[in-house]
């Protein structure tokens, strides 16, 4: 039974920690709250649904044509407004607001559309766009939905903290983060690699959006909002922009909600991300798992 | 008199319109009050599911309004005060945050404590006890006093925490108290804007103060501009309004709104009143212009820069 709730936690942990990386790099490189996010990660839900209902195909060409639909909406809102906002808001301040609120008015759009379609009910994507087979092991039974869920959780994980830390363009968008004025005189293209950072974050949503489908078999557009908030937590928690923190923090909130809805009093189980949200930021605002740094004024 | 008549016969049949807009520019005000001083806080909203808590169960207990109303603000200003006071160090999107947090504890505080607040039914049949009239005259007064903390000293101070608080404070500014000051007057703001709705809708839902109308008031204020108090409460006029108004827009009006707040947040920060403003002092430019006035504030260059000192 614990162990069944831990397989479990570890799934659930595996789409929250897809999701919250999205949100993580946009937040950390380009200074993007990005409201919209859930919005995004509902959004490949109901294209998944859409498609697998018009069109058969396999399985991975579902999930990479809706990755690269929510990706390529990401990276339209970059370039309709935060591009802008960047390029005409002199204190970083104001920005970040100006942002955070215009991708309120996105995701306000993006639920708008897929409720009007939808009608306002659940969806998901058809039967026949994938196959579930189980495998119990004593007490403990997994479908190859989790596995599928786990492995590609890790591999995109490992990917993108590799490609942050190592990679030549991923050391340019760090220093994006660092200091956009400065890159741009190093010659660093600032608004093509925003504009990629953007696709990468919308295209994890993307992901993470169906692959919650196929697990839950149906959601909604409230389903996002829930999944923003935790994602939340999880990024203070974790501290912002750092890819590694983000994984640890998306399993421990994995681990304790499941623990409170399994064992404690269930219905304050969305209390546990709000509360850690408060305390971590009271106690250690950089987040758990956050160097400390010389901060600029 | 017949005009008097018509006036009254207008306000009965759109009551409850005017009474929602009256309320959501009070939350809106709420919001206002913090960004203006550059305090990125939503926790008003919080405030509001407070306040009507507070305000409704008084009632139900046989408090007169008024008192009930003041007891609720009461509690709200020791809350906001300690919140203000726990949350000193946080700036910018980390007290957003923190506070979208605390908005969101409030909301399941008062799913779960099923003894007070009546769980997920809500508080029902609470008697109403707040007329349109007290309202508008609340409103009004309310206006009146944000009117007084954006002008003379206290404004400018204000303006001057928002804008540089390192500047403010080397002017013996004390910036924590006015920001504690900004905190706990939004509180109460938000506070008594659920209290309100208490009191006049009678009846509360414990989903009333989540997510969503944290993410409205917010863009009430953006939309309008967060400038001055008249901003917001345009921004609230509007998007209570324009929805109950226009039906033809049906179904795909938040696809408009959305797209309005985008283009809004992005071109014109100072919101809708900024580019009124700014339309204003145009049209006000060539007309000077035509009668061959120079705009104030805007003085020529002189025509020949003065020489560039000489470096010794």
């Amino acid at each position: 039974m614990a162990l069944q709730q831990l397989v479990n936690a570890i799934v659930f942990g595996s789409v929250l920690t897809l999701f919250a990386l999205g949100l993580s790099l946009a937040w950390g490189t380009l200074d993007v709250l990005n409201l919209a996010h859930g919005s995004l990660f509902v959004f490949a839900g109901f294209l998944a649904y859409e498609f697998s209902s018009h069109v058969h195909m396999a399985f991975v060409f579902l999930v990479l044509s809706c990755m690269i639909a929510t990706g390529l909406a990401a990276a339209v809102m970059e370039l309709v407004a935060f591009r802008h906002v960047r390029l005409r808001f002199a204190s970083k301040r104001q920005a970040e607001m100006s942002m955070m609120v215009a991708s309120i008015g996105f995701s306000t759009m993006l639920d708008t559309i897929v409720g009007n379609q939808t009608q306002d009910t659940s969806f998901g994507p058809a039967a026949t766009a994938y196959t579930v087979s189980r495998t119990t092991i004593g007490s403990v039974t997994i479908t190859n939905i989790d596995v599928v869920i786990v492995v590609v959780t890790v591999i995109v994980a490992v990917a993108l903290d590799q490609w942050v830390r190592r990679s030549r363009t991923g050391r340019a968008v760090r220093s994006i983060a660092f200091d956009p004025a400065t890159s741009s005189l190093l010659g660093i293209n600032v608004n093509g690699l925003a504009a990629l950072t953007m696709f990468v974050a919308g295209a994890l949503a993307g992901l993470a959006g169906v692959l919650l489908a196929v697990y839950v078999g149906a959601e909604d557009t409230t389903t996002g909002q829930a999944y923003l908030l935790t994602a939340f937590a999880i990024l203070i928690v974790g501290g912002v922009g750092s890819v590694r923190g983000a994984i640890a923090a998306a399993f421990f909130i994995s681990i304790a909600e499941t623990a409170v809805v399994a064992y404690g009093p269930s219905n304050w189980s969305n209390g546990v991300a709000f509360l850690l949200i408060l305390l971590v930021l009271l106690i250690r605002p950089a987040g758990l798992f956050a160097r400390t740094r010389f901060q600029r004024t | 008199m017949t005009s008097l008549a018509s006036i009254s016969s207008w306000f009965t049949t759109n009551q409850v319109l005017i009474e929602n807009i009256l309320i959501f520019v009070l939350l809106a005000f709420s919001v206002q009050v913090a960004l203006r001083t550059g305090i990125f806080s939503l926790a008003g909203i919080g405030f509001y599911a407070i306040g009507s808590y507070t305000a409704a169960l008084l009632v139900k207990d046989g408090w007169p309004a008024v008192l009930a109303v003041f007891a609720a603000l009461a509690l709200t200003a020791i809350i906001g005060y300690l919140l203000a006071v726990l949350l000193v160090r946080l700036r910018d999107l980390y007290l957003a945050m923190a506070t979208f947090a605390f908005d969101l504890m409030v909301g399941v505080v008062a799913l779960n404590w099923t003894g007070l607040t009546g769980g997920a039914l809500g508080v029902n049949l609470i008697p109403v006890s707040v007329s349109l009239l007290g309202l508008i005259l609340i409103t009004i007064g309310v206006m009146v006093l944000l009117t007084l903390m954006e002008n003379g000293t206290l404004g400018r101070t204000l303006s001057a925490v928002r804008e540089d608080e390192q500047l403010a404070l080397s002017f013996a500014v004390d910036t924590r108290r006015y920001r504690r000051f900004a905190f706990v007057i939004s509180s109460m703001l938000g506070c008594l804007a659920g209290a309100m709705h208490a009191l006049i809708f009678n009846v509360i839902q414990a989903q009333d103060a989540g997510f969503n109308l944290i993410v409205l008031a917010l863009t009430m204020v953006i939309l309008g501009g967060f400038g001055s108090w008249v901003g917001a409460a345009l921004g609230a006029f509007l998007l209570t309004w324009i929805p109950i108004r226009l039906t033809s827009v049906g179904v795909w009006w938040p696809v408009y709104y959305g797209g309005a707040t985008v283009l809004v947040a992005t071109f014109a920060p100072g919101g809708l009143i900024g580019l009124a403003r700014r339309g204003l002092r145009g049209t006000l430019g060539l007309w000077n212009r035509r009668i061959g006035l120079q705009p104030v504030g805007s003085a020529q260059p002189p025509a020949h820069p003065p020489p560039a000192r000489e470096i010794p």
